[in-house]
């Protein structure tokens, strides 16, 4: 990340914080569904901005999450064959 | 053979029977290889160059992985999705730590101390915007975060704020270090927030105004 990103970064998680946010547990009971709605082409950020920005917040739940997208696009693509 | 529906997977997966028992294994470790192999090569921007054929055998590995966990974990399936969407999950996971590990497998939250306060270097080499005036408000903001830092902040907030969100090392890593988990990470991080938040605006900063003074470089 350049210095620019990082602040960016850091002053968009501080000015954005909410007092009460979706925590991992709560995120954990969601990606599943939250998931395959985005493998379908749902924009998530845009529908549900507070899971969006806990993604934002946890990245380690991001990239699994895209993952996890991913490879309900390629049994999308590619089909269910078993 | 057909789709199997969730019930004919846990039976098949916990058969008596070795042959039915290994042929669901073997279904489900291609399912989840196929998919791995789709995340590699068309998502992961840091495996661009990479040979197909290396990029197969990371899948291959991460799929026989991720089968042994679902085995492990099978009682833990409640049935409210999809057997094979709950069997990805899993094995997205260990994908993705897999590739964090591999990457991260030297960090320590050691040398980050050891490398002095990020803020004070963020301070002293923050980016200068073209205007003088927009320039000097954000020297003068990254300050105010600089001291807040220091002065409402623990140890472990400081800490873990600098390595996730001004240096990007996953959480998974730094929660291992701090001897804890992701989810407690989570709220610790969540608190450092909102105290950086709360003494922004005893400073008489509004977050409009931040945001859009960084926003905007």
């Amino acid at each position: 990340m350049t210095v620019e990103e990082r602040l960016q970064n850091l002053m968009r998680c501080i000015c954005q914080t909410k007092e009460e946010e979706i925590d991992g547990v709560a995120w954990d009971l969601q990606m599943i569904n939250l998931a395959e709605m985005a493998a379908r082409g749902t924009d998530i950020a845009t529908l549900y901005p507070a899971i969006q920005q806990y993604l934002n917040n946890s990245p380690d739940c991001y990239e699994e999450f895209r993952a996890l997208v991913a490879m309900l696009k390629a049994e999308i693509e590619l089909g269910e064959d078993s | 053979m057909a789709q199997r529906s969730n019930d004919e997977w846990l039976a098949e997966l916990t058969s008596p029977d070795q042959y039915t028992q290994a042929e669901a294994i073997e279904a489900l470790r291609k399912r989840l290889q196929r998919g791995i192999y789709y995340y590699l090569s068309r998502e992961r921007s840091d495996l661009i160059g990479h040979p197909p054929e290396m990029l197969l055998q990371m899948s291959e590995d991460f799929a026989q992985d991720a089968v042994l966990r679902v085995l492990d974990n099978l009682t833990s399936f409640r049935g409210d999705s999809q057997f094979t969407t709950w069997a990805m999950k899993i094995a997205s996971r260990v994908a993705v730590s897999e590739l964090r590990r591999a990457r991260y497998k030297d960090f320590s939250l050691d040398n980050l101390t050891a490398e002095g306060e990020i803020m004070v270097r963020l301070a002293t080499n923050s980016p200068r915007s073209p205007s003088p005036e927009r320039a000097t408000e954000q020297e003068d903001v990254v300050k105010i975060i600089s001291r807040g830092f220091e002065e409402v902040l623990t140890d472990r907030q400081r800490l873990a704020l600098e390595a996730v969100t001004l240096r990007g090392i996953p959480m998974d890593t730094v929660a291992e270090q701090l001897d804890t988990n992701r989810n407690a990470l989570y709220k610790l991080l969540h608190d450092a927030r909102k105290k950086l938040k709360a003494y922004l605006e005893d400073q008489g900063l509004g977050v409009d105004y931040v945001m859009n003074l960084f926003d905007r470089q």
